[in-house]
């Protein structure tokens, strides 16, 4: 707060020059768009908590590797996903267990369609982390596909085939949609929670 | 027209521009006169505008106060330590079969080595002793690739954060020529210890009296390769890693300790010197571990540890690909 002004590379540089209250500045500004991505990432509280702070205490120690030539925001974004990753591949090997979220405060339209049966955010649950991360740092954080291809290390290719699926994944869920054809009235196991559906979802991604 | 139905993949695809461009010439001209398709289309639109409106989220109060003391905590490092990898996310990264400290698990075991010899002797059973407490100890030697041995250097060498990736792989090259007996010798003289090979005595070093059937060429050209403190002339060991030199216990639990697992096996070790001037280290004394990716067959973990191997002990850590993958 001591000084607005400066941008977030100065404050890094601050930081790393030994400047004890530059880090925590950081943190202010970028804290929620941080939490933001976790959460819609991993899909729960607690994990994204976890991700969060690990990501932010490797920022606080690799702050002097911080080359540059990418905006802070892109940086800590990529520590953050990462953060994230790493937490869902470890998780991978235990049941998942049912956790709510709260629903997004800002969401009229997908709160007020009436063939919503669950939300946007409930439905990005079910999806595979590394889609998960591509379609909220694209659709939701407003990344270009370019930004989001570099926090992510993977192609832009890459970046457009997940967020694609994640979309498809999505609507599938929240239009109950059968994702080949189009008789989307008459199908009654439209998973209706990572519950049920992230084990399934997960194995088809390597199709 | 091409008839089939369009999947949401498909859809989304082609709103992405993924599909290549006859298949989506197809899939367009089939969307145009599918009202089933184009609904379907809609719906993904409908998805993403939703994804777009979707506002921010102010991280919860009680998540705020836990950063900021983890921050708190993270600012009271010293200022040499700030610039170094987090060990605990590096742990965290691997898979654990057991979370507690392994330091912890070795006391336990030790008194427990202790405690059985005690009263198996009060009853007359050396035999029995002895083989409970090598039961006991299993764990400090047992490895969970037990076809693969370890390759122990002590180079003495100065290895930074640009030549790690490039000199860590090469340790284990050292452990090939050794076992071929070429003795090709790169860096420093490796000692390769079979797997399960019992801790050396305080103070003697490990040499071919322990490996005598891999023993390299290099221990071999010493006159009297049996007597290890011949082999233990080499004193490019710095001091303070002298302890991990001497006492393989102590080496796996420093390595079971950085990685979190209770049976970590290094594949290889080099007793040598750490310079980072971002850190504020030169020529400073560091074991350098090269462990199997635990999640990557074709990665190497390498990890550079101060002696003394505690949580704050980390200096660098990388993953390097494994030679020849």
């Amino acid at each position: 707060m001591s000084a607005p002004s400066l941008g977030d590379a100065d404050l890094l540089a601050q930081h790393v020059a030994g400047d004890p209250n530059a880090f925590g500045e950081l943190v202010v500004r970028h804290r929620d768009r941080m939490w933001a991505v976790a959460l819609r990432t991993l899909g729960n509280p607690d994990d994204a908590a976890d991700a969060v702070q690990d990501a932010l205490l490797s920022a606080y120690r690799g702050a002097a590797g911080f080359r540059g030539n990418s905006a802070v925001t892109t940086w800590l974004h990529r520590i953050v996903v990462n953060a994230c990753l790493d937490l869902t591949r470890r998780r991978a090997v235990r049941p998942t267990q049912p956790l709510l979220i709260e629903p997004a405060t800002n969401a009229p339209d997908a709160i007020s369609r009436r063939d919503t049966a669950i939300t946007v955010t409930e439905a990005l649950r079910s999806l595979p982390a590394e889609q998960a991360a591509a379609v909220v740092l694209v659709d939701i954080e407003g990344f270009s596909v370019d930004e989001a291809a570099q926090i992510l290390d993977v192609p832009t290719g890459t970046v457009k085939s997940r967020c694609a699926r994640g979309r498809a994944r999505l609507a599938e869920q929240l239009h109950d949609l059968d994702p080949r054809r189009d008789s989307g009235t008459d199908r009654n196991d439209v998973p209706s929670s990572r519950v049920e559906s992230l084990e399934p979802t997960k194995n088809k991604e390597k199709k | 027209m091409n008839e089939a139905h369009l999947s949401l993949d498909e859809l989304a695809e082609l709103a992405e521009g993924l599909l290549a461009r006859r298949k989506a010439s197809a899939a367009q001209a089939h969307l145009d006169t599918c009202d089933a398709c184009r609904a379907r289309a809609d719906a993904l639109d409908h998805t993403t505008a939703a994804l777009r409106e979707l506002g921010p989220v102010a991280m919860p109060a009680d998540v705020v106060a836990r950063l900021d003391r983890a921050l708190a905590g993270a600012a009271q490092a010293p200022p040499g330590e700030t610039m170094v990898p987090d060990l605990g996310a590096v742990r965290r990264r691997r898979r654990a079969a057991v979370s507690w400290p392994y330091a912890a698990a070795a006391s336990v075991v030790a008194i427990a080595v202790i405690a059985v010899g005690v009263t198996t002797i009060g009853r007359h059973h050396p035999e029995s002793a002895g083989s409970s407490a090598s039961t006991a100890e299993a764990p400090l030697v047992s490895t969970s690739a037990p076809s693969q041995p370890l390759v122990q250097q002590e180079s003495g060498q100065t290895y930074t954060p640009t030549s790690l990736a490039a000199l860590a792989p090469q340790l284990l090259s050292a452990t090939a020529d050794s076992a071929a007996g070429s003795g090709a010798g790169g860096v420093g003289s490796p000692s390769v210890l079979a797997p399960g090979a019992p801790a050396p005595q305080n103070g003697v070093r490990l040499g071919p009296s322990t490996t005598a059937q891999t023993a390299p060429k290099a221990a071999g050209a010493l006159p009297g390769a049996t007597g290890a403190q011949e082999f233990a002339t080499t004193n490019r060991v710095p001091a303070p890693l002298r302890h991990y030199a001497d006492s393989r216990a102590a080496l796996l639990a420093c390595a079971a300790y950085i990685t979190d697992t209770p049976h970590a096996s290094p594949l290889a070790v080099d007793f040598a010197r750490w310079s980072n001037p971002s850190a504020h280290l030169h020529n400073a004394p560091s074991v350098i571990f090269v462990f199997a990716d635990p999640d990557d067959v074709h990665l190497l973990d390498v990890y550079v540890v101060a002696p003394t191997c505690n949580s704050s002990s980390l200096r660098d850590f990388t993953e390097v690909r494994r030679p020849g993958s």
